[in-house]
Parts: structure tokens; sequence; C-alpha cells
């Protein structure tokens, strides 16, 4: 494991084997966190042996600027922001893939739960790693919930009220047998200017030479046009906005995902299905 | 407010962190001025592109100064913190920008170091004692890598830079994995040890 702590740190592992490193650090083995902050601090110095480069004098400004005035930095405390401030743009990817997260990972653990106590009494191993799971899994509800707590608590209440509109609706998809147990996708669905936004969650990478592609799918499943392609990052995360086709309407159109060959136009799924919606949006 | 920042520029970086965590733009802007262009250089070097680069730095630093509770000291200094979050934001990108082309990975270690241009002139508010610092600091850094061998030394960047696992290491050098996975531990073990020697 402390091989493995090391080649983390440098990012060196592949996606399984560092899913294993982060499990035994959430189980608090002090050692490995230890090595873990040293081999942290000796890989960050690599830094220092690029050539420096400057960024331009006119970021700090941009970046001081954004600061304003002390009382706008965000705080609990503080009042909200003018109503006339448009939304952050990164507020309507933040807020509701936080509450995307923390519902996908409550979900998971109801799940883990659900698995861990169908298995009988003496099977101490798969207990063991389900009782593991849980854990991660309960760590990254609490952090999801502290980050969510940030953003409302920094008088991000227009997001709170883009998600309550009534032009708003959801597509739920789920993860199939080919993906991890608890992967699955929400599409918050922006009747007024007909935008998908689209969030995974636990999607493990695509296989070599292959891309997602998610694909707007009518609900009698005779109509699938191409919304968009993705990767998930090393968390099993992706998000994606698209603009709807006029002809897809919300109570007639589920959502799919397949994999498809990278650096192809796809015009039809041709791949194995990763994600499926099994309602239309409501 | 001159002489705000001259005093907040002579705290270190912890008491800066922990200024920031209080609302101290003052400190924000010292760390900024301290830090900004290693954050900058690493970004560079992973994305390949000033905007994008220039980009991370923002959101890097807006993080911090959103999420100032998230720092925890006894993991490690600021400077780690900032780096390693800058990493992994780069990656991300990196790997958002990379879905439509295959990307050729440069094994030549003599253009790693990015030459976009003739440095730019800026405004360095960090004292004449940070630069000198952060350059012995760099000095140390580039003679304990040049005491790595070869091998181990493209293999360590090739993961930390270019993101790339041992196992694509080992496909794209043509290596046993064993090797590469040797070669990256040594490698930051003799990093480690050669930082640790005065």
């Amino acid at each position: 494991m402390k091989d493995s702590v090391l080649l983390y740190a440098a990012g060196a592992l592949d996606p399984a084997e560092a899913d294993e490193v982060r499990r035994h650090l959430a189980g608090g083995c002090p050692s490995c966190a230890g090595l873990l902050a040293e081999a942290e601090a000796t890989v960050a110095l690599l830094a220092f042996s690029l050539r420096p480069q400057s960024p331009s004098p006119e970021l700090k400004e941009k970046l001081m600027g954004r600061l304003g005035a002390p009382a706008s930095r965000p705080a609990a405390t503080t009042a909200a922001a003018p109503a006339t401030e448009a939304m952050p743009w990164w507020a309507l990817i933040f807020i509701p893939s936080a509450i995307a997260a923390v519902v996908a990972a409550g979900l998971a653990i109801v799940f883990a739960m659900r698995m861990q106590a169908a298995q009988p009494a003496t099977d101490q191993t798969a207990l063991t790693e389900k009782e593991q799971t849980i854990g991660v899994l309960t760590a990254k509800i609490e952090q999801d919930a502290q980050e969510l707590s940030a953003l409302r608590s920094g008088g991000i209440a227009q997001t709170a009220a883009w998600a309550a509109q009534p032009d708003l609706k959801f597509l739920w998809l789920d993860g199939t047998a080919k993906q991890p147990a608890g992967s699955g996708a929400r599409i918050f669905w922006d009747c007024k200017s007909n935008v998908w936004h689209f969030f995974a969650s636990g999607v493990k990478p695509a296989a070599a030479g292959k891309t997602y592609e998610l694909w707007f799918v009518s609900s009698d499943g005779k109509t699938a046009l191409p919304a968009g392609e993705f990767d998930p990052n090393s968390s099993g995360d992706a998000s994606l906005v698209t603009n709807v086709p006029a002809a897809m309407q919300p109570n007639q159109t589920i959502a799919a995902v397949t994999d498809e060959p990278a650096g192809q136009t796809i015009t039809a799924p041709s791949g194995s299905f990763q994600l499926v919606a099994k309602a239309p949006a409501r | 407010m001159a002489v705000a920042l001259t005093t907040t520029s002579n705290l270190d970086d912890f008491t800066l962190m922990q200024a920031i965590a209080a609302g101290d733009q003052a400190a924000l802007a010292a760390l900024y001025d301290r830090h900004a262009g290693l954050v900058f250089t690493l970004a560079l070097r992973i994305l390949r592109d000033r905007m994008a680069a220039e980009d991370l730095v923002m959101d890097v630093f807006w993080e911090l100064w959103c999420r100032s509770e998230r720092y925890d000291a006894a993991r490690g200094s600021p400077m780690t913190y900032l780096l390693t979050i800058a990493r992994s934001r780069a990656i991300d990108r990196k790997r958002s920008a990379d879905r439509h082309r295959s990307v050729r990975v440069q094994t030549d270690l003599s253009t790693d170091n990015i030459g976009n241009g003739p440095q730019p002139a800026t405004d360095d508010q960090s004292g004449p004692l940070d630069s000198a610092i952060a350059g012995e600091l760099g000095q140390r850094i580039r003679g304990a890598m040049s005491k790595l061998d070869a091998a181990q030394r493209q293999a360590v960047e090739l993961s930390f830079f270019d993101d790339l696992s041992h196992s694509q290491i080992a496909e794209r050098l043509g290596k046993p994995l064993g090797t590469v996975k040797t070669n990256i531990r040594q490698g930051l073990i003799h990093l480690r040890e050669s930082l640790r020697m005065k």
C-alpha cells in the first residue's frame, strides 16, 4: 500500500487502483496519510523544475476586482447579492452538480446498505468491503454537503430560484450492468431556453478508443439524436450542456448514453447502453 | 494601505492562510504575489495554453478565497495545497480538452520547459527575500532532478505533468509495467532524499 500511495501522489495509478488508495485513506490509516502528505509535498515541488513563467499583470487586478468590497466575500452573515447581479456561470454547474453529487452519494449508500443486508452473515470479507464503501460514500456526502452549504451561504440564492422554476424538468438515468453500481446521471431540462444540463457521476472511464455519447431518445424508442460526447474525470463525474432539438418534447423524450468510437461523427447509437432513463422528463 | 501590504507581505504562508480565512484581502494578494507565478507555470506546462492557464490560476485562488476552511495545515504547506489543487484542476481541464484529439507525449525532456515567448515583465510585489528563496529552491529542485536516472525522471514527469498512469507510460514507452512503477517510485524517493539533504 505504501508504494501505491507514492504512485497515487504522482498521479500514476490507474483509476481502479486510485480508488483503492482513496478507500484505504478514508479508513483513517495514519501512516499512509503521513506518507501521502510528504509525497504530495515532494511532487508539488516538481513545478520548480520548470522554467518560470508569469501570468499577465491584469490577472491579479481581475482577481482582486472579483473580491470586490470586503462585505462581498462569501459568508453566512453577509447580505444577499444584489438582485441585478448576474449569477456566476459556474454556479449553474456547481450547485446542481453539488446537489446531484449529494443525491447520488445518498442513493449509492442506500444501494450499498441493501446489498449488505442481503449478504449472508458468514460472508465477512464482503461485509467488510461494503462497510468500507459506505464509509467512503459517507465521507463524500459530508464533503459535498459542506460544499453545498458554502455555495449557498455565498449568496447564490439565484441558483435555488433557477432550480425551483416551473420550466425546469428532470430526467434520471441509471447505470446499466456495464457501469459500476451507483453510477447514474441527471438532466436538468430548462424548458424555457430548451437546454439540457447533464451531470453524470460514478461513471467509469470509457474503453480505449471510445467515448461516451449522450442521446435524445423519443419515448417510443424510434428516434435517437446525438446530444454530445463526454469523458468522465478521475472522480467519475462529467457534465454537458446542449441545446435540445425542437422535435424533442419533455413528456415524450427520454435519454441514454452509449459508448461509441472516439473521433468519429456518430448519427445513430452503435455501442452498448451505459446509462438509461426509463421515464420521460417530469 | 501601503503599510498594511508591507506588513502582510512579511508574514509566513500559514499566517497568511489564517488571515485569508478571516477575510483579509491583502493576505490573499500577498499569497498571490508569492505563488501565482508557480501555479501559472505548472498550469501552463500541463495545459500548454496561456489563456487556459490564467483561467486556472484565477480558479485556484478564487477557490482558496471561497473555501479557505478546506485547507488543513496538518496535511501540508499552503504552497503544496495550491499546487495540488492546481494540478488536479489542470488535469481535469486537459482531459476535457483532449476528448477529440490524440495526444503525442513529448518524451524529449529538453522541450518540457515551455518557451511561449519572452517572460513578460510583471509588477511582482513579492519581496526580494521571497524571490531569493524561490530561486534557491528552484535550483535545489532542478539539481535533485538532474541527479535522477533519466528513466526515473521521465516516468515521474510523464505521470505528474502529462497525466499518464503507469500502465499508459509502460505502453507508450514500450517498457514493462513493473519497470515503470519502480522508476516512478524510486524517482520520488530519490527526489525526496535529495531535498532532505542540506
